[in-house]
Parts: structure tokens; sequence; C-alpha cells
């Protein structure tokens, strides 16, 4: 058990370095002094003096190699200076704390959706393959794969918030207002996991061991619910997982449209102001989250279904 | 022979070998009919447009759809059909560049990893780091920075793309360059460049159409999803991400302005889907068509 995870903790080393040189190499290859951007938002002035930009740059070794430059970058970084926001004049730091709950919630209910949804639906079809709802479930995972989900969300809100009233068409106030956006995040993620499940069960069921326990005399359900399901699963969660740590980064446009105040919001908002150290922050976050879910989906699929580990490496 | 007709005659190939399949798989006929078609309305789109996407005409805004505007007008009276079927033009162009672009990395990459011993650790290890980033992530990072022209879109579009066609092209180049063929071509002196391109390249082409395809209609996703968040090709050139975005202050007043591009975007990519899974189901069928797009 200790040496997979150890061979897999290891292998995230080499990974967060390289996600640290892009993130660095986003900050180095665009236009605008960090130096100037920084000075901007600590003197609150339009024009900082040439002479306190010197001594910024100074002091962030701007004038130096890249080398140097990177390592000073990091450990400003590490110790949780990622500079200011050229826009609001807010550290970075605080922008994103100020944002990251609302992403986490948004991704945790459209998990929650799409398991509540994906899982009874592929497991139907699976066990019951070929019949109306297996083309059914089929049919619509291909249209919702082919519905960006941007497009779902305005036709949610035209069905929802408009015309029913059900839901607030945008901002955010509470739990009620994650609940369309998380729907429609969920469409395309529940066209996959139910797939990715029909076929894992349908896998399963044809093992020696489910023959077994039906030649035993077990009803088909409970052999289903007991054994089947149990090993089935286990691909769905993994991929869930990943699906999670991708969320976080992926449901910028969603959270535009619905005017979030997430983390996907504040780096759209970023890209478009050209705001380097809040862009270069948010790639970080995500790609952060994504390595770590990533790491921690790897230990719980080995934990779960010891075998992975062995032919690895 | 150059490398483009290597991969249409393999095209072929693979047609001419799964032929009697394909005429049982009417999905995949819709899929490329609607390509097809798509395609064809790109090219042609200065002769069937009905009007010219770029005219003003203040007098009609809104118009609900007409025999004069099929799809209605938008905010400034432009006919909306004709700005969709140009706005076909520029996401079906930047699409297939990129894509073609992210084959060719991912070939590249792929094979050269899963060829040379030296270079695999290094190349893989790239590979995961790419693989670390939400696509949409580094897409909008680098547009954010260097601004949204065509080229850069093109690039932004392409750098995160490659490491999934570059993760197949490996195992496949693994599970080929040992076979009796690769090594008789070597005894009979064939360079490692000649045996690259003519006998383990190959062999990587049906899967990589397959995720090239579906990869398109990610790409147009995507390339919408930038324009919707006006980060996208810039107006006043119609893109259908800006058209959606654009109709929606007046979602209640003329929903068919973004109904309309929604709906291109959505059966464009329908297209794309339907083929991709098809040709797996073709290839391969055993697993399950969309599960690992």
């Amino acid at each position: 058990m200790r040496p997979y995870i150890l061979v897999r903790l290891l292998q995230t080393i080499p990974v967060l370095i390289g996600i640290s040189f892009i993130v660095f190499a986003l900050l180095y290859f665009s236009p605008g002094d960090p130096a100037v951007i920084n000075l901007r938002a600590i003197m609150n002035t339009e024009q900082p003096p040439p002479e306190a930009v010197d001594a910024m740059r100074l002091e962030m070794n701007l004038d130096k190699p890249w080398y140097i430059q990177y390592g000073s970058w990091l450990t400003r970084v590490a110790s949780g200076d990622l500079g200011y926001s050229y826009q609001s004049r807010r550290s970075t730091y605080e922008e994103i704390c100020r944002s990251f709950p609302v992403t986490f919630l948004l991704s945790t209910i459209t998990m929650i959706i799409s398991c509540i949804i994906a899982i009874p639906l592929g497991i139907l079809s699976g066990v019951h393959q070929n019949s109306l709802i297996d083309h059914l479930s089929r049919t619509l995972s291909i249209i919702g794969l082919s519905i960006p989900d941007f497009f779902i969300g305005i036709l949610g809100i035209m069905l929802f918030s408009i015309h029913l009233n059900w839901f607030p068409v945008a901002g955010y106030n509470g739990v009620k207002y994650l609940i369309l956006p998380a729907m429609a995040l969920a469409v395309g993620m529940c066209a996959i996991s139910m797939r990715l499940m029909r076929t894992s069960i349908a896998e399963v069921l044809e093992e020696d061991y489910i023959k077994t326990a039906v030649a035993k005399g077990l009803s088909k359900t409970l052999v289903i619910k007991r054994h089947a399901i149990k090993n089935a699963i286990i691909p769905v969660i993994t991929y869930m997982g990943t699906q999670y740590g991708w969320l976080f980064g992926g449901a910028v446009i969603i959270e535009s449209l619905f005017a979030l105040p997430g983390l996907g919001r504040l780096f759209v908002e970023s890209a478009s102001t050209r705001d380097i150290m809040v862009l270069q922050g948010c790639v970080l976050v995500f790609a952060l989250v994504f390595l770590f879910i990533n790491l921690g989906i790897d230990i719980l699929h080995y934990i779960l279904d010891p075998r992975v580990g062995q032919g690895n490496e | 022979m150059n490398n483009c007709e290597i991969i249409s005659c393999k095209i072929l190939e693979v047609f001419l070998e799964y032929h009697t399949k394909i005429c049982k798989k009417p999905l995949l006929i819709i899929g490329f009919a609607i390509l097809m078609f798509m395609c064809l309305i790109a090219i042609f789109a200065p002769y069937i447009s009905p009007h010219n996407p770029y005219d003003q005409d203040l007098k009609n805004r809104f118009l609900s759809p007409c025999i004069e505007y099929p799809l209605g007008t938008d905010q400034f009276g432009r006919c909306i059909l004709s700005r969709l079927i140009y706005g076909s033009q520029t996401s079906l162009a930047v699409a297939v560049i990129s894509t073609t672009i992210v084959v060719i990395i991912g070939l590249l990459v792929g094979v050269y990893a899963g060829y040379f011993k030296k270079l695999d650790g290094f190349l893989m290890r790239i590979t995961d780091i790419m693989l670390a980033f939400p696509s949409i992530v580094i897409t909008l990072g680098l547009v954010g920075i260097f601004g949204p022209s065509v080229p850069v879109i093109i690039f932004a579009l392409a750098i995160p793309g490659w490491a999934k066609y570059a993760r197949v092209t490996r195992s496949i180049t693994l599970s080929v360059k040992n076979r009796g063929y690769v090594n008789n071509a070597r005894a009979l002196g064939a360079g490692d460049r000649y045996i690259i391109f003519k006998h383990i390249l190959p062999n990587s082409y049906a899967q990589v159409m397959e995720i090239a395809t579906l990869g398109l209609g990610g790409k147009i996703i995507s390339i919408a999803g930038l324009g919707f968040l006006g980060l996208g090709i810039q107006p006043p050139t119609s893109e259908w991400g800006t058209i959606m975005s654009q109709g929606l202050p007046f979602l209640t007043k003329a929903p068919f302005i973004t109904l309309s591009a929604g709906t291109m975007i959505m059966i464009f990519v329908l297209a794309t889907n339907l083929i991709g899974s098809e040709i797996r189901e073709v290839l391969d069928p055993k697993s399950d068509s969309i599960v690992l797009s």
C-alpha cells in the first residue's frame, strides 16, 4: 500500500514544478511592469514616482536574470504574496479567498446533482441493455454532450427564471442562486458519467462471481445491489473526481453568465482587463486544485481497489 | 508522398475496410451530412446569405422571423441568418486550423516519446503538466495576456489540446515499435525517421482521427465560449458565441438572436459527436463510444 502512494506523491513534484514554471512564464512574458502594477495598488496613485518604481524593481529582483526572478517569485508565492490587482487595487490573495467559496459550492452542488441523476440512470441502462430506457439515455447523453454549457444555462434562464420564475436570473445571494448554474454544468457531466456507469456495470455483470451469485439463487436485484454496483462504481467515482477538479476552472463561462462572484468570473474579468497578477493567481489556483483533487482521487482509488497499484511501476 | 496524402489514403483505407459496417451506421452518415452541409454553407456564404451581415437597418430592429429576414434581426437591424452563415466561416476556420496544429504536435510528441526511450520521461512529464490545467484556463490565460486576435486564439486553443493525442500516439507506438515488420525495416537499413513516419505513425491515424473529430466539436464550443465572454474573435466579424452574448440582454424581447446561434453550435457539435462516437464503435465495437472523449 505505502509504495504506491509514495510513488504517486513523488510523481506530483515534477508536475508542481512545471506548473510553477508555466504560471511564472505567464507573468514573465506579459507586457507591463509588475513593479508598477504593485505600486499603483500600494501607493494608490495612477503614476507612481520613478524612484519608487526603481526601488520596487530592485526589491522584486526584476533587474536580475530570469532564474533569480523565478526564485524570488516562488518565495513570494509560497508566502501567499501574489501581487496586487491592477483594477481593484486589492491583493490577489484577498480576491481569491473571497471568490473561492462560491466556486467551491457551485462545483459541489454540480457534483451532487450529477451523482443523483447519472448513477441510477447508468445502472438502469446497463442492466437493461438495448431497452427503451437504454436508448433514451444514450440519445439524451449524446445531445447533452453536444450543447455547450452556457447555452443550457441560457435555456434554463428562459424556462425557469423568466417563464416559471422559480429561480433568480443572475447574481449571488445564497445557495438558491447556484441551483440553475449547477444544473447547466451538470448536464454535460451527467452525459459522460452515465455512459461510463452503463459500460462499467455491463462489464461487471459478465464476471464469474456475478454468475455464481445468480446460480446460487440470489435474486437479480440483490446481486446488482450487493455485488455488482460496488465494483462497477469505482471507475465512475474516479472519473467524477477528476471532473470535480476540472469544474473549478471549467465553470468560468457559466459563472460569468450567471454573474456569480466566483473564481471563474474573477479569472474572466482579469483576462479581459489584462489584470495580470490576478490572472496568474487564478491559473495557479485552478492548476493546484485540479492537481490535488486528482492526487486524492488516485489514492482513494487505490484504497478502494488495491489492484491499481500493481501494474504501476 | 507527403504526410497529407498519407493521411488521406489512410482515411480512405479505413473507410473501404469498414465500408460494409459504415453502411449499417445511419448516424455516421447523418453526422457526415451535417458536417458537409456546414462546410458548404461556410464556403458559399457570400452566395447564399440573404443580406450583408454587416449592413445595419435601424428601422428594422428586433424583427421576428419573416420572409425578408428568415431568423429576424438583431439590435442593429442586421439579418441574423446572414450573420450566422458568415459566423460559420470564422468558427470553422479557426477550429480546423487549431485542431490540425493540435494533431500534429500530439502525433509528433507521442511518437517521439514512444520511440526514443531517452525522450520518454521528459516528454511525458510535460504532457502531465499540460493535463494539469483545464484547457479553457490556458486558453483564456493566453488570450488575456496577448489579446484576442485570431492568431493568438488559434494558438491558445492549440496549446492545451495536444496532450491527449500524445498519450494515445505514445501507447500505440510502444505497442508496435518492436513488431516484426518494424524490426525487418530496421534490419534492411531504414533510418529512425523513415520507420517513424512510414511504419509507426500510420498505426495511430485511425484513433487520432476519432479524437480529432470529437476535438473539433470541442474547439467549436471553446471558440463560442471565448466569443461569449467577449474574448473571442472581435466584432464586427460575426461569430456564433458573440452573437449569443449580444442577444442576451434582449432575451425576452428577441429570443431568436441567442437561440438560433446556440442551435447552430449545438447542431455542429452534435454532428462531430455522432461521427466520433460511431467511428469508435466501428474501430472497437466493445468500448463505449463517448466515454473516453
